[in-house]
């Protein structure tokens, strides 16, 4: 499925800060698609523009040609799934009912034998078939991930967006998680828009890498074309040197005396927050 | 943008071959099966009890005769016997009360709990009950129930026991109330009522004052055959209805965002839920007064046995929720002395229960 982002803005409502100044991107071809950026640079607003967690200021996103404000919740939900950051596990179900809620948007249309299957194939899928009957709540981060990706599935969505699938997992899970996404994305010919933190594993396995700063899109192509020293400097302001490894560009960050203002910054910052609480403990005595 | 590269890597093995698939399937089958098997057993339980129940007092009836008389009474022939009045004028209200208070508080209590995602959660600690026991006090007090007889206490007990209703949705219908903040304010209200109640009680002469202390601890004596088919219509099409929810519940269990993208109105959902669940705490509280823990415990054990699918959950509460009424109603006729009101009983069980609960849990539930 085709996603066309036109010139999005967005302002959050009762502040002046515009955080997307007109965003352009489309997105034509299946693959994992890696969104970079730094944090609170808007690459969760924008991606959730996508899937209408987020409403746009002005401009439009588009699936298919059709504006995501013509297709409702529960259009939507047939072809496109959501995997969140994280999960409240407070009162959850096992593991297969919870897979099976993403069959929940066709109740009605498939019968139950049917979603079953789907759900088992999909937790299959995933290796997490000794898990099945198991509560949600007794699973690590890296299972809980790997069972809300499943649940993604079940909903055999066109476009899958995962926000942030690898933040708290150790880097084995990492890994498995990515790549694990670029193969379904691959196997299964679907669009994976992936918001993710890491270079490295983004450069291993991202089909696509867009990177979001200042409210656009900076940078957008393969990993080799995207993952330079010079956009990472833009992008997050340190210094990197890139190599090659794996057939892959590998970056390495580097420690630099750039660094040093930013430190002098926040430990200055730490003394002034002293002086501040010495002043106010002598007025109170006073 | 580049031509994608697929072949760069070798892809990890995907299979999903058919045996495991159907394996799976089956697996699933037999531990969704496990589950209903402990609702009929509890179902089984409370058929048992309720026999029990009706046989018991001081005139003594087996518990085949029981049902004979009741099956008598519902194919609508009385033989005359004096088992068969006592059966079905003294003792059937008494239980038909005891079964809808179980099924309505635990059905509620369950639908509330999976919402707020609090095992605190009842219509007792949202302050549900505390209005109507203040509604029912005051009525009383003001002399209502001269002019209207019962259903004076009933409707005051009503009215009041949606105001925390409505102090609960319109906590949710604010946007940065989370779960834990419902339930504080929902104890703050009932603390309020509970002082006001007690006040108003002060006011009053002695026999008001025993009318309302029946209230603010919880009796199935006042239950009769006028008042069963309301209580009955209240419970029955609340707890129907939050049966209904439940897949919805299910679904807002991964977090509203999630909820929506599958295509549910999640704020409308927690409306119909808050305010089935007023409805069918208000309607039982009006009539029996405060019966508690009920609400709470019965949903509590439910998730240890059965997990918290809703749609299984719910009606598993349900059975629990007679039978646990049902056998409280039973401990409260063994005081000769007095007949101990049911409220009292529920309590004494069901907090040492809940406790023990409580201190088993291995796991931080909250």
């Amino acid at each position: 499925m085709k996603v066309e982002i036109k010139d999005l803005h967005f302002t959050y409502p009762n502040t002046s800060k515009e955080i997307l100044k007109g965003v352009d991107l489309v997105i034509d071809q299946p693959g994992l698609i890696c969104v970079l950026g730094p944090n609170g640079v808007g690459k969760s607003t924008m991606v959730y523009c996508i899937n209408k967690l987020q409403k746009a200021t002005s401009g439009e996103v588009l699936i298919d040609g059709r504006n995501v404000n013509d297709i409702s919740f529960k259009e939507m939900a047939k072809f496109l799934s959501f995997v969140p950051h994280n999960e409240d596990d407070t009162f959850s179900m096992s593991v297969m009912e919870t897979v099976l809620l993403g069959r929940f948007p066709f109740r009605g249309e498939t019968d139950a034998k049917t979603d079953m299957r789907i759900a088992a194939e999909n937790i299959k899928l995933l290796g997490i078939e000794d898990l099945a009957m198991q509560g949600f709540d007794n699973l690590s981060a890296g299972q809980h991930q790997k069972v809300m990706i499943a649940r993604g599935l079940t909903q055999e969505p066109q476009i899958l967006i995962c926000d942030e699938p690898t933040a708290n997992l150790d880097v084995r899970y990492q890994m498995i998680v990515m790549r694990l996404l670029r193969d379904l994305a691959r196997i299964k010919k679907i669009t994976i828009i992936v918001i993710c933190h890491d270079l490295n594993v983004t450069a291993q396995y991202a089909d696509r890498v867009v990177m979001v700063y200042g409210g656009k899109v900076m940078a957008d192509g393969t990993p080799e074309e995207t993952l330079t020293a010079d956009n990472i400097r833009a992008l997050f302001n340190v210094e990197s040197e890139i190599s090659e490894l794996q057939g892959r560009p590998h970056i390495a960050l580097l420690d630099y005396d750039g660094l040093d203002s930013h430190v002098d910054e926040i430990l200055g910052n730490i003394q002034k927050m002293k002086e501040e609480a010495a002043v106010e403990a002598e007025a109170k005595k006073e | 943008m580049k031509k994608l590269n697929l072949s760069r890597f070798k892809s990890t093995s995907l299979d999903t071959s058919g045996a495991d698939v159907n394996s799976l399937v089956s697996v699933y089958q037999h531990f969704r099966f496990r589950k209903i098997l402990f609702v009929i057993i509890v179902a089984v339980i409370l058929v048992i009890l309720s026999g029990l129940n009706v046989g018991m007092g001081a005139y003594e009836i087996s518990f085949q005769r029981v049902y004979e008389c009741i099956w008598n009474w519902i194919i609508g022939y009385d033989d005359g016997s004096v088992d068969m009045s006592v059966v079905t004028i003294q003792r059937l209200p008494r239980l038909l009360g005891a079964l809808i208070v179980g099924f309505g508080l635990a059905a509620a209590g369950g639908a509330m709990q999976s919402m707020l995602k609090n095992p605190l959660a009842d219509p007792y600690t949202t302050g549900i009950s505390s209005g109507a026991s203040f509604g029912a006090t005051i009525a009383i007090a003001f002399g209502a129930s001269v002019g209207l007889g019962t259903y004076g206490t009933v409707i005051g007990a009503f009215i009041f026991a949606l105001i925390p209703a409505a102090v609960i949705l319109m906590l949710a219908a604010m946007k940065k109330c989370s779960p834990a903040m419902m339930i504080l304010a929902g104890i703050s209200v009932m603390y309020i009522f509970n002082a006001l109640t007690q006040y108003f009680m002060l006011t009053m002469d002695e026999q008001d004052m025993a009318t309302a202390y029946q209230w603010t601890v919880g009796t199935l004596t006042k239950v009769t055959w006028e008042n069963l088919p309301l209580m009955f219509i209240i419970a029955g099409v609340g707890a129907a209805l939050l049966f209904y929810l439940a897949k919805f519940l299910n679904a807002m269990n991964g977090g509203d965002a999630f909820a929506k993208t599958l295509g549910i109105d999640v704020q409308k959902i927690r409306v119909m839920v808050l305010v089935v669940v007023s409805i069918v705490a208000a309607g039982i509280v009006s009539f029996t007064g405060v019966i508690g823990f009920i609400g709470m415990v019965a949903p509590h054990i439910c998730r240890m046995f059965v997990g918290s699918d809703n749609r299984i959950l719910i009606p598993s509460a349900m059975a629990l929720g007679a039978a646990l009424t049902v056998f409280s109603d039973m401990v409260s006729k063994i005081f000769i002395t007095a007949e101990v009101p049911i409220g009292i009983v529920t309590s004494l069980i069901g907090g040492p229960l809940f406790l023990f609960l409580v201190l088993r849990e291995s796991k931080e539930v909250w």
